[in-house]
């Protein structure tokens, strides 16, 4: 979901530690992001599942952060993974297409080694309320 | 002071100039543009130092477009290689691309490439010797230290 992860970089962006701990989130997968300067976040999405218990439009997303530092900062690799739970548990994304309705972390991992650089993970699952209509011919 | 490229170029190859201030390690800052400006003049000078077997150095590239754009090209890719090896991380296609220039120096080192408009170096062959070359002939006024009946005696 395209609105999701603009939400998540407009908080990220405008968050004051975050840019400069993790410069850049990305959406995407590690391996398309080698070539990308360190550090650097990647946000990947499983889902949507859709909840349609009422008439309004509920998605849940699982939704990982992948936390990408330098092998000579160990220290700043726990520090980003602690700063993005500390703005992104609980958090109330605020986007046009759609209302958040939780942002619940699920897990945390690492920071590892791998490959030369440290990675750690958080996963959250995410329900969001679309404001936009799916499919938008539908009736409402 | 680089010849072959300047810093603002070597920002322009990265996304954005919070990037290249990461990898001058003021992340959030200014970039630090001593950095940029010591993986520049290593980027040129290790050029130069293939470059001088064959031609005086730096290059003149002002006159010839062409030239310019080649000194360029690799400066920066060596330059940018360097920046990014500050992370720990570079890519397979950055690796490629210093290959490429490291290649291209040897190259030109070797005489396989040469560079049309770029000054050689003078030529010394017009150069009075200091002394002869090869042993005294009856003229030479120089004495010899060693001769074969006296190293004979040794």
């Amino acid at each position: 979901m395209q609105a999701l992860f603009d939400a998540i970089q407009d908080r990220f962006d405008e968050d004051g530690a975050l840019p400069v701990l993790g410069r850049k989130v990305y959406q995407g997968f590690e391996s398309e992001r080698a070539k990308t300067v360190l550090p650097f976040v990647d946000v990947t999405f499983i889902g949507p599942a859709s909840v349609d218990t009422f008439k309004d439009d509920v998605e849940e997303y699982t939704v990982q952060f992948s936390a990408f530092t330098k092998r000579v900062r160990p220290r700043k690799a726990a520090e980003l993974k602690e700063w993005l739970m500390r703005v992104f548990d609980d958090c109330n994304l605020i986007h046009g297409e759609f209302y958040t309705v939780g942002f619940l972390r699920e897990g945390a991992h690492g920071p590892v080694l791998r490959d030369g650089v440290y990675q750690s993970t958080i996963d959250y699952r995410v329900t969001v309320q679309r404001t936009v209509m799916v499919p938008a011919v539908r009736c409402v | 002071m680089s010849n072959y490229a300047t810093t603002a170029e070597l920002i322009a190859r990265f996304e954005d100039d919070a990037t290249v201030a990461h990898l001058t390690d003021t992340p959030g800052g200014a970039i630090d543009t001593d950095v940029l400006t010591e993986v520049l003049e290593g980027a040129e000078s290790f050029i130069n130092s293939f470059v001088a077997k064959r031609y005086l150095v730096p290059v003149v590239v002002s006159g010839d477009t062409g030239l310019a754009q080649v000194f360029n090209k690799h400066t920066l890719d060596l330059a940018q290689y360097d920046l990014l090896a500050r992370g720990d991380l570079v890519s397979e296609a950055k690796v490629a691309l210093r290959d490429n220039a490291v290649q291209w120096c040897k190259d030109i080192a070797k005489g396989v490439i040469t560079l049309p408009s770029a000054n050689t170096p003078t030529s010394t062959a017009s150069r009075d010797p200091v002394v002869d070359y090869g042993y005294g002939d009856a003229d030479s006024d120089s004495e010899r230290v060693f001769n074969r009946s006296k190293v004979d005696r040794l």
